[in-house]
């Protein structure tokens, strides 16, 4: 055990395990399923026909897997709702442990798809006497409220809105909570379905392929968006009973660079990194695998890249999840997290073959074979619109320890 | 460990009919000149410069809103859907709320971490629950936590969306704190003594009846705690009202007024409380005249 780690292990034993989990993702619907597909190679995304403004528009999504788009006002409730059970059915939490869980959920999006819904119902039966009105209940903490009320939730609940660290933030809260015991049970939720604001602002931006997603490759031409909805319950483990996989630091820093991307020298995004580890009381070294942010997009994949070689000499192993599920924006924290974390626990590292194979021309190469991984200490980055930087720390090395 | 309130910054007024300009307050407040941004930024910027004499450069910035930035939301839905256009590029960029963050950050020159996060009935009480932890914790030396809500013509809609009373007066608010964990060399105005959540009624009353009062202490109602459950407060507490919310239009962030008000006002012991539509509660307890 390096120094590092004999200070990590030092720390108070209490800590926060990632319990139980829910996803569904383009992937498929459930932890499984997600994983069965996470092993074969990344596909390319469907092209929707948007022909809301005058160009007609093919914007490539991808999709979830078991839940058409179709049915707007309902589908997001009722992808949540099936998520929900998931991870509540895996953590076995009595009644009395389920109602007294504060929520903390991340999203970009929130319910912005029912609100574009509704308004298009209104507009095809508007008159001049009664006029449609856009965002009739404008709360960013309409899907925490359904969720509370649906769950039965009488702890907190909080709605992260920070772009594309809004889950990873949301977690980070959540854990603090318990590792405090304000609470003895956190659900963490990521939500990012499809909208329309969403798909033309990005296409307006000019970010999107339409190929799968080649994070830090030399022929890396932007991301896909993706759809995904996922639920951790975190929860403090007894004295002794150390298992799973638990947050052990994570930092959160605004990049005042530029709104929509961090500086290219990678200095805010080290600053960040630099500083989870601090807080995990970790030295770079002792970082076993990077699950990168890698939006395939020039200049956001050089800052990161950048930042990595600022931070870390050599490398350790890098891997990336936007080609599989896409980019799912606020909820990607999450989503990545669980399929990360539940992936090495089902015996291998995320792969992609094909991708980032060589170093390229930010010589980045990406873990390209599936293969088993030790007890080890993992980062996950995730940076946002608004020069919001977040960057965890996980590890599940009490597993090896106990 | 006592968490100190060392500056606030305000921003509060009623909308009669037009929205009034906002651009030479925004400069006013940050020492220089924030351009291509709508009124939701604007109002932050307000009141967080207001707030930032001596903010640490690491400070973190909690910022919520009741309804986030419905002015931009409503805009792009609008383009696309009755003009057939996409939104513009900086529009779709200001719909994500923590662009608010990034121009705080930027004007006040700050690389610390930041947050927008809301809760429906607790907006600002829940940026100060996630502050007071990271303060206390040592995570963070010092926050800047504020709470914003905007005004969108036609006011006949902004009022459905509010859901009030079709003559019921509007307003907008940007309310912001100052937290820090050392206040060596700063004027200390009050402490940040407890936000705490409820999950009932009966939970608040018992935590309450433990919690010993004194001369100086006042009660603070939060906007959605029913007008009936007011006097049964106050006869249980047997403590003087603090009204904060008399003459001010309707807006979603109404706590954010309570506590600079009261700490401006400068004296004596707050004990705020709001309630959601399912019954839980939220604490706050302010204390002025901590630094005498």
């Amino acid at each position: 055990m390096s120094s590092n780690d004999k200070n990590h292990a030092d720390k108070p034993k209490r800590r926060a395990f990632f319990l139980a989990a829910g996803i569904h993702s383009c992937l498929g619907n459930g932890i499984d399923a997600n994983l069965a597909t996470l092993q074969q190679l990344p596909q390319p995304p469907a092209l929707l026909d948007n022909d809301l403004t005058d160009e007609q528009l093919n914007i490539p999504y991808k999709l979830l897997a078991e839940s058409p788009l179709a049915d707007l006002q309902n589908r997001l409730y009722q992808v949540i709702d099936d998520v929900l059970e998931q991870a509540l059915t895996e953590a076995n939490l009595s009644q009395a442990q389920r109602q007294a869980m504060s929520l903390y959920l991340g999203s970009s999006s929130f319910d912005i798809g029912i609100n574009e819904a509704n308004f298009q119902q209104q507009l095809a039966v508007e008159t001049d006497t009664h006029k449609a009105m856009p965002l009739p209940g404008p709360s960013m903490a309409n899907v925490a409220d359904y969720i509370v009320r649906s769950q039965g939730l009488r702890g907190e609940d909080f709605s992260f809105n920070t772009a594309c660290t809004s889950s990873a933030n949301a977690l980070m809260s959540a854990v603090a909570h318990v590792e405090a015991g304000l609470v003895e049970h956190a659900l963490v939720v990521g939500v990012e379905l499809y909208n329309d604001v969403t798909a033309l602002g990005f296409y307006g931006l000019d970010l999107l392929t339409r190929s799968v997603m080649r994070p830090f490759d030399k022929s890396r031409d932007g991301l896909v968006l993706g759809e995904g909805v996922s639920a951790v319950i975190i929860g403090r483990a007894a004295e002794n009973q150390q298992q799973g996989f638990y947050l052990c630091g994570g930092a959160n820093l605004c990049d005042t660079h530029s709104i929509t991307m961090s500086n290219v020298d990678g200095s805010g995004i080290a600053e960040v990194m630099q500083l989870a580890l601090a807080n995990a009381d970790m030295a770079a070294n002792a970082i076993n695998v990077i699950k990168a942010h890698g939006t395939a997009s020039l200049a956001n994949d050089e800052a990161e890249a950048a930042g990595l070689h600022r931070l870390f000499k050599p490398l350790p192993k890098v891997c990336v999840l936007k080609p599989f599920i896409g980019h799912t924006l606020g909820a990607c924290g999450l989503n990545e997290l669980i399929l990360f974390y539940r992936a090495i626990e089902a015996g291998f590292l995320i792969a992609t073959p094909g991708i980032g194979a060589d170093s390229g021309d930010l010589n980045v190469q990406l873990n390209q074979q599936l293969s088993p991984v030790a007890p080890g200490n993992f980062m996950l980055n995730f940076f946002g619109f608004g020069g919001n930087n977040t960057s965890l720390v996980i590890s599940n090395k009490w597993e090896a320890e106990a | 460990m006592t968490i100190y309130i060392v500056t606030t910054g305000s921003y509060c007024e009623n909308i009669t009919d037009e929205l009034p300009p906002l651009k030479t307050l925004v400069t006013e407040s940050v020492n220089c000149s924030v351009r291509r941004v709508g009124r939701f930024i604007q109002l932050a910027l307000i009141g967080a410069g207001r707030a930032s004499q001596q903010l640490s450069k690491n400070a973190a910035v909690y910022f919520t809103s009741g309804s986030g930035d419905m002015a931009v939301t409503v805009d792009v839905l609008n383009a696309i859907y009755r003009q057939g256009e996409a939104p513009r590029p900086l529009s779709f960029i200001n719909t994500v709320s923590n662009a608010s963050c990034f121009y705080i950050a930027q004007s006040l020159q700050l690389n610390g971490a930041s947050n927008f996060v809301s809760s429906r009935y607790f907006p600002m009480e829940s940026a100060l629950r996630l502050a007071l932890l990271a303060l206390k914790s040592g995570e963070q030396q010092a926050a800047l936590v504020g709470a914003v809500d905007v005004a969108v013509t036609p006011l006949a809609d902004h009022r459905k969306r509010m859901g009030v009373d079709e003559n019921a007066t509007i307003a907008e608010g940007s309310h912001w704190l100052q937290l820090v964990s050392d206040a060596t060399n700063r004027d200390v105005l009050a402490t940040l003594d407890d936000v705490q959540p409820f999950k009932d009624r009966a939970a608040l009353s018992a935590y309450l009846s433990e919690l010993p009062f004194n001369d100086t202490d006042y009660l603070a109602l939060g906007q959605f705690v029913a007008p009936n459950e007011v006097s049964q407060w106050l006869a249980e507490t047997d403590l003087p009202q603090f009204k904060f919310r008399d003459g001010v239009g309707e807006f979603k962030s109404q706590a954010g007024l309570a506590f600079c008000q009261f700490v401006e006002q400068g004296v004596g012991r707050l004990i705020y409380l709001n309630r959601d539509v399912v019954g839980r509660y939220m604490l706050v307890v302010v204390s002025c005249g901590a630094g005498d």
